[in-house]
């Protein structure tokens, strides 16, 4: 039953459009060659585009991934420098990376000859770079907390 | 009068043997700093007691005007095995130690007959001007009186 159902709207090989459908050329289409190599060339120019496109794209994602590891790099430095480097920095006045007993010496020579300034010598922060500064970088050099010598 | 005696004796055994155990000596040990010739400006080194009961009690100066005063620590180490000590002196070079010479001198309690093993690093030592300068550090336990 069903095929009786779709034969319906197929032409019947008597009718007017079986025959003229029957009376159709059967030869092959002849394309000729110069348009089948443009049809070719367009679609590999076209082809050869969207690659381009993909490329242009993934490069583009990969540098994204790139640059959001350097960002995320930088923003840990910054705050590992902020949390805890940037005080020992401060009192490293002779920066050789380690606070010791040197950086009181230093600091305390040149409160002695007059050149100590306030911006980099003034840790207590009254103001005044004086002995009283000196001593807060000899503390914290014999400090035990720190794990000994640094 | 046997059996008193030797119960006697098992019990003096015990008593020196636990005097002996809860027994506290006082030392005194000496550090010295051999700067090897040049101005002795600054120094810190690391003391510590490696074997035994031991606690620092306390800390002195040194023979030379230069490191006279206590050198700089951490109260902290009191009652503790390990110190840290520092001093410099702002002296001119032509005032400064140059040959070895005693810059502090640790007190530490003892407790028991088991003599300590101590051991000393130096961590930095610089002339007048606060450049670094090789020198030794070496430690000598006084003898008691």
């Amino acid at each position: 039953m069903p095929d009786q159902d779709e034969n319906v709207n197929e032409p019947q090989p008597g009718s007017r459009l079986g025959r003229a459908l029957g009376g159709l050329r059967k030869e092959a289409v002849f394309i000729p060659s110069a348009v089948d190599e443009s049809v070719l060339r367009q679609a590999g120019s076209r082809l050869a585009q969207i690659r381009a496109q993909r490329s242009r794209r993934q490069r583009a994602q990969w540098m994204a991934v790139a640059a959001g590891i350097v960002l995320a790099a930088v923003v840990a430095q910054t705050v590992l420098h902020r949390s805890g480097g940037k005080q020992f920095e401060r009192e490293d006045l002779n920066h050789d990376a380690r606070v010791d007993i040197l950086d009181a010496f230093q600091l305390a020579r040149e409160i002695k000859n007059g050149t100590a300034h306030a911006k980099t010598g003034d840790f207590n922060g009254d103001g005044r770079v004086d002995a009283a500064d000196v001593e807060i970088l000899a503390r914290r050099a014999v400090s035990l907390e720190k794990g000994g010598p640094s | 009068m046997k059996r008193w005696i030797v119960t006697w004796m098992i019990f003096w055994t015990a008593f020196v043997f636990a005097r002996a155990e809860d027994a506290v000596h006082f030392k005194t040990v000496d550090i010295f700093v051999d700067a090897g010739g040049k101005p002795l400006a600054a120094y810190q080194l690391e003391f510590q007691a490696k074997s035994g009961k031991v606690k620092i009690v306390g800390i002195e100066g040194g023979e030379d005007a230069a490191f006279k005063e206590p050198p700089y620590y951490d109260a902290k180490a009191m009652q503790q095995e390990r110190v840290v000590i520092a001093a410099f002196s702002t002296e001119e070079a032509t005032k400064l130690p140059k040959e070895k010479t005693r810059v502090a001198s640790i007190h530490v309690q003892v407790t028991g007959e088991q003599e300590p093993d101590y051991a000393l690093a130096l961590a930095v030592a610089a002339d007048s001007t606060g450049k670094k300068i090789g020198a030794e550090a070496t430690f000598v336990e006084r003898k008691e009186q």
